[in-house]
């Protein structure tokens, strides 16, 4: 079992890879290749599929829970981005999106197949609340890195049409209207995600008496400033001034802080918050 | 023909200048009948007709020699153009280039079917002014049975690619579905009308009109189902839309910074077009934040993709066109021969009657004279059809089609 997840782990970044080179083919409009479009719902379910598998695996070995340490957090947040993306490309048919959500999946799975382990191994068992606090911190990640991506690509039509430049990324992205409404609802559910997953930490740190836990450690002030930050664009329609353009500019710096606190959380130096 | 080569066009298009050019030496509707009548009170001038649209101004005259035309033309509506801003066509290249416009095909969307309609007003305005003369004429109305008929048989006309049906589009890409969406049509005129029913089609949430006359204003807004503003609310009409289409004849920088003032707390972009020649909107206002503008030159790189997009058509209507062309000179040559056929066919008659004479001594039988006239008749249709074959094999289509792939070279 431990070779499958091996194989799988050093797989995942190429079929990715594979996957977004395909969806980004979108891009040449009609004269992409035929095949582009016939093999990207199998590349992209397969990378899934070979995904899902993995951690199954990983958690028949650990016996518990298996996201126990900050790179797999990254790869299950790649993975749960994945999962999103192809639930909004058969939906709403914008494929050359995944050019670029999916090459940001690419580049948290290699990544976390980089610098994580490798091998699956037994896990002392994880409690419901422990499990609740990671897999509400991981969908948080992605939906945040979502609206942060779909905000980054409403400022790149914005740019484009401004410009009067009516290239391959004004002909195939979602219209503005579309991106904005994208970016907040990613927003408002990383905001939800963010509140569960924080209430549920500060409830285990209070619970397990974390010795250095304290609301003014830097890491805790940086997820509360996240937190705000994002129900502020998930509601950014009800503040005044606070335009889809905004917005946008608004998820691209959340994500730039929400990666930044990632890494910080992968530091030694990081304070109370220790995985595993 | 040989008044072909005394035919002359002269002007400038979207091919040849920018917008800042064309506005300069656009002719207002207006104005287009003085400017013919004073065109042909010079002696180098016989027949005129003009052709101002926001995408070209043209002139094509018949004149006493081509060179005086062409000089007379640039003198009196090209005064301190630039020579590369102008085109000129002679002979049987100003008829191709003639019928090419009113079929869409030089259009800056192709296939669009305003120019029809902006030639056939050309055609009277021309008329009006009674500038056109036998030769002008025949060929402006072969040119709109051209237009026609490339609409009816290619798929040139078909999904429309209208300038309006472009701004639609680039609206599409800003607001997505149109649902909830507002627009304002500046200029209640055939153009505004025109986008108006593309965005109703479209599914615009609701559409209302600025116009000078307050009474087209509230025509408009009747017949869609908004509201009518003047001139001098246009500030308070800008503040609700989404859309605004800016369409007006003499306008230029009618909109301004100042008209967007009141639009705050927008969360969508304010998307601007403006398809009036000379440009009715600042360009400063392409500066304000959270605001999209664009004008018939913006336009250019979407049609550009339509056009190659329609490559097969475009061969299709180039077939028709030089079959057109190919008919039109063929009718002309006809019309050439005319004074001479009614001579020959008074000859026949003289000499039938002379022989009959001679023959019968004026006794002739009713069935004898029939006899006669049958056979002059049947020669002198012999005679004509090897006339018409004569005339037709003068210009083969052969040969007009390399006349055409030169002209699109030149182009």
């Amino acid at each position: 079992m431990n070779l499958f997840v091996q194989l799988a782990t050093v797989a995942l970044p190429t079929a990715y890879l594979l996957t977004t080179v395909l969806h980004g083919m979108a891009f040449a409009g009609d004269r992409a290749p035929a095949f582009a479009a016939r093999w990207r719902p199998w590349t992209l379910g397969g990378a899934l599929v070979l995904h899902g598998a993995m951690f199954g695996t990983r958690w028949v070995v650990a016996e518990t829970f298996p996201v126990n340490g900050a790179w797999l957090l990254v790869s299950a947040t790649a993975l749960t981005i994945a999962a999103l993306f192809a639930a909004i490309a058969s939906r709403t048919q914008h494929v050359a999106v995944g050019g670029i959500v999916l090459a940001m999946v690419t580049l948290l799975q290699a990544a976390a197949s980089a610098l994580g382990p490798v091998r699956a191994e037994l896990l002392p068992p994880a409690g419901a609340t422990k499990i609740l606090h990671v897999v509400t911190v991981f969908l948080a990640a992605a939906a945040l890195i979502l609206a942060g991506l779909f905000g980054y690509l409403h400022l790149l039509l914005y740019r484009q049409m401004r410009r009067k430049s009516f290239g391959p990324l004004y002909s195939e992205l979602p219209s503005l209207e579309h991106l904005s409404r994208l970016t907040r609802r990613a927003a408002l559910a990383g905001f939800l995600f963010v509140t569960a997953g924080l209430n549920v930490g500060i409830g285990i740190a209070h619970q397990k008496g974390v010795a250095d836990f304290r609301y003014t450690d830097p890491l805790v002030l940086l997820t509360i400033a996240i937190w705000i930050h994002f129900g502020m664009i998930a509601f950014s329609r009800r503040i005044n001034g606070f335009n889809a353009r905004r917005a946008s500019i608004a998820a691209v710096a959340g994500v730039v802080t929400l990666l930044i606190t990632i890494l910080l959380t992968l530091f030694p130096a990081a304070t109370f918050h220790r995985f595993g | 023909m040989d008044t072909l080569q005394d035919l002359c066009l002269v002007g400038l298009s979207h091919r040849s200048a920018p917008v800042a050019v064309r506005e300069r030496y656009a002719v207002q509707p207006g104005d287009a009948r003085e400017c013919l009548e004073e065109l042909c009170r010079d002696e180098a001038i016989l027949e005129a007709t003009l052709l101002s649209t926001c995408n070209r101004t043209e002139v094509l005259v018949l004149g006493k020699g081509a060179d005086a035309a062409a000089a007379t033309i640039r003198r009196q509506l090209f005064r301190n153009l630039d020579e590369q801003h102008l085109y000129e066509h002679r002979g049987v290249h100003a008829v191709m280039h003639l019928f090419r416009v009113a079929s869409g095909l030089d259009s800056l969307i192709l296939g669009e079917s305003e120019i029809l309609a902006q030639v056939k007003r050309g055609l009277e305005t021309a008329r009006l002014a009674g500038t056109l003369g036998e030769h002008l004429q025949p060929m402006l109305t072969q040119a709109l049975q051209v237009g026609k008929r490339m609409r009816n048989e290619t798929e040139i006309g078909q999904d429309t690619l209208s300038v309006a049906k472009v701004a639609v589009d680039i609206a599409h890409r800003a607001f997505g579905r149109f649902g909830d969406s507002r627009g304002l049509i500046v200029g209640a005129g055939e153009t505004g009308l025109l986008v108006a029913r593309h965005l109703r089609d479209a599914g615009l949430g609701g559409l209302d009109f600025v116009n000078r006359t307050a009474d087209r204003a509230e025509n408009a807004a009747a017949e869609f189902g908004g509201a009518a503003f003047r001139l001098d609310e246009l500030g308070a009409a800008v503040a609700g839309a989404d859309l605004v289409v800016v369409c007006v004849d003499g306008g230029a920088g009618l909109v301004t910074p100042a008209h967007f003032a009141g639009r705050r707390n927008r969360d969508r972009p304010t998307l601007v077009v403006d398809l009036s020649v000379p440009r009715a909107v600042l360009e400063a206002v392409a500066d304000l934040p959270d605001l999209l503008l664009y004008n018939l030159d913006d336009l250019e790189p979407v049609v550009e993709r339509n056009r190659r997009a329609r490559g097969e058509a475009s061969v299709a209507s180039s077939e028709i066109l030089v079959a057109e062309v190919h008919k039109f000179l063929t009718l002309r040559t006809y019309a050439a021969f005319s004074p001479a056929i009614a001579d020959l066919r008074q000859r026949y008659d003289e000499v039938r009657e002379e022989i009959v004479d001679e023959i019968c001594q004026e006794q002739a039988s009713p069935r004898e004279l029939q006899l006669a006239h049958e056979l002059s008749k049947r020669l002198l249709d012999l005679s004509l059809e090897k006339m018409k074959e004569g005339a037709r094999r003068a210009r083969s289509e052969e040969s007009l089609d390399r006349e055409y792939q030169r002209y699109l070279q030149d182009l």
